[in-house]
């Protein structure tokens, strides 16, 4: 069943460069792209190409300029706690102790105080910082606080859980030991995931769908399904080698703007010859 | 400073220093604070004591407090204190209130900011002494004269420091709180308040010093009988000096109390302890 539904989704910034100047910067433009219920995603693609644009348009914070997005056949238009967000930068509250962080979403939800206690209490567990509860975000650690953030997303139990590079500012270690936690935690809960990720093995380690952006303005170049057992995962195996190779040369390609890479929407940038030699071949 | 123990029981935490209890840390937090304002007061006691001056012109620091001690017996001083800082905290605090919820509402506004904006830039270059022979006009010679005019210009300051303090939080920020379903009044109090803090204690700060400086002005202009400012202008037209001094020393150390006391504990129980200003 379709959770996630996204056709022809088209997103730009309007840049406000003085003196009345204005331009527009097209971060998304024809992005299709579909999230069945319980799907593990992935979103890869060079940098600036529209990744954390993609998710805000989804958690309904940026408006889009035209498109279908559908989520469970509703169109969406503003934030909702059948969502739940993990960004890039964290973007902890640091006025409030972990475990209120965690109860946030809870709270304005108006759940009951013991309520709220036991569902903090229990995805501080999930994500092992129970011992922390009462201090303030800014004695954590890098790790520790995307540890929150991934909480806090999950305490409200949405329907959809959006994380923009969870991981991505983690060393090796830790980055690993929460790749591991959270398709563990995917595995139990069931939940849709959209993950955004720079790093292949990441995608394929956890998704069962990556989805390929190409450079801004971003648009999807290639769903990949990776079709692979837990073990075979969690073991590194041969398979997921093989996909991981896959990608690289995939996104190597896109970054290298390899003309047969382009999608055909996007304007010429320049008449170079082999952007001609494409044209003509179609 | 640490704040919370919720650290000790790991096995990377040492606990340092088990600290003397809280008096005692009140006792030397109130000493840190304070010796450097006593040393410049020696100073002023060697220099007033060794003649560069006229005596009359510059009397010694011990002689202003027995001239406060002096007035404060004759019972005069007690009244002026008490009016002095009526007005003072209750126009401020009427002005960081009122400034906070309008910065609040024009640093997320867009178009509260365009219709504000223009008028706070008018209004904040003309100095609130100013203003009172027009307020006096509408509201007499009254408590409300004064306390009006120094709510506005305090508020004033409070405002700028709000709607910029808004416009500078960081947007993820913002945008986790709506994510996580804050919307209207949690959203401001929960949310862009907290995230806000760090410059609306400045705006306080600056707004209750510009109390202060308003406020003599204007019990000299409304001539309402009572408080530190008429004091200092009554001792001058019968060339009390001491007393002129006394009323000086008296509004800085009010100031002074009011800062480190009120507005400072705030912020080292916010904005501090939460890690949003850093602890030198
Ligand atoms: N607030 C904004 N105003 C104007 N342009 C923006 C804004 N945010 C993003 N952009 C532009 O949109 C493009 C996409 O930005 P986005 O942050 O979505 O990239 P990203 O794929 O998440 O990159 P990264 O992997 O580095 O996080 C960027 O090229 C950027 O120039
Ligand atoms: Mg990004």
């Amino acid at each position: 069943m379709t959770k996630l539904l996204v056709q022809n989704l088209d997103k730009s910034y309007i840049i406000n460069e003085g003196f009345g100047k204005r331009s527009r910067v097209h971060a998304l433009r024809g992005l299709n792209l579909e999230v069945n219920e319980g799907e593990f995603v992935t979103v890869i693609g060079p940098s600036g190409c529209g990744k954390s644009t993609f998710l805000m348009v989804v958690a309904g914070i940026h408006p889009f300029d035209s498109g279908v997005l559908l989520l469970d056949g509703r169109p969406i238009s503003e934030p909702g706690l059948d969502r739940g967000v993990v960004f890039q930068d964290f973007a902890l509250f640091s006025w409030m102790t972990v475990r209120n962080n965690v109860k946030f979403g809870l709270s304005m939800k108006g759940m009951p105080e013991e309520e709220q206690h036991r569902i903090s209490e229990h995805y501080l567990r999930l994500v092992n910082l129970q011992d922390f509860a009462d201090v303030f975000p800014h004695r954590l650690s890098g790790g520790m606080k995307q540890r929150v953030g991934i909480a806090r997303a999950m305490a409200t139990e949405p329907e959809i859980l959006l994380m923009d590079e969870p991981f991505g500012s983690l060393d090796a270690q830790t980055r690993k030991s929460l790749q591991t936690q959270l398709l563990d935690i995917w595995r139990e809960t069931k939940k849709t995931i959209v993950f955004i990720t720079h790093s292949v093995r990441e995608a394929v380690f956890l998704s069962q769908k990556v989805v390929v952006l190409s450079a801004r303005p971003g648009k999807v170049v290639e769903t990949i399904p990776i079709n692979l057992t837990y073990e075979e995962r969690v073991s590194l195996s041969g398979p997921l080698m093989e996909y991981e190779r896959r990608l690289e040369n995939l996104i190597e390609q896109q970054i290298k703007g390899d003309a047969s890479m382009r999608p055909v929407r996007q304007p010429p940038l320049a008449q170079s010859p082999d952007m001609l030699e494409h044209e003509m071949l179609d | 400073m640490v704040h919370s123990d919720a650290l000790v029981d790991t096995e990377a935490v040492e606990l340092i220093d088990p600290g003397k209890g809280k008096w005692v840390h009140y006792a030397l937090t109130a000493w840190e604070n304070t010796w450097p304002l006593l040393c410049l007061f020696v100073l002023w006691e060697i220099v007033a004591r060794s003649g560069i001056i006229h005596e009359a012109l510059f009397p010694t620091v011990t002689e202003v407090a027995q001239t406060i001690v002096r007035i404060f017996n004759e019972g005069i001083l007690m009244r002026d204190i008490l009016s002095s800082l009526t007005r003072v905290l209750l126009g401020g605090f009427i002005a960081c209130l009122i400034g906070t919820v309008f910065g609040l509402i024009m640093g997320t506004n867009r178009f509260a900011e365009k219709i504000i904006v223009p008028p706070l830039n008018f209004f904040l270059s003309i100095p609130g002494i100013a203003t009172f022979p027009i307020v006096i006009l509408f509201l007499g010679i009254t408590e409300t004269t004064i306390i009006v005019t120094l709510g506005f210009e305090a508020g004033l300051t409070v405002l700028v420091n709000t709607w910029m303090g808004v416009k500078s939080v960081p947007p993820n920020m913002l945008y986790a709180g709506r994510v996580l379903g804050a919307r209207g009044w949690p959203f401001f109090r929960r949310v862009l308040f907290p995230a806000a803090l760090p410059s609306i204690i400045t705006g306080y700060r600056l707004g209750f010093s510009r109390a202060w400086r308003i406020l003599v002005g204007g019990e000299l202009l409304v001539s309402i009988g009572t408080g530190l400012g008429y004091r200092i202008f009554l001792a001058q037209d019968f060339l009390q000096i001491d007393v002129m001094y006394a009323g000086v020393l008296l509004i800085g150390v009010f100031g002074f109390l009011l800062e480190r006391v009120a507005l400072r504990s705030f912020e080292v129980y916010t904005v501090q302890r939460w890690g949003m200003i850093r602890e030198l």
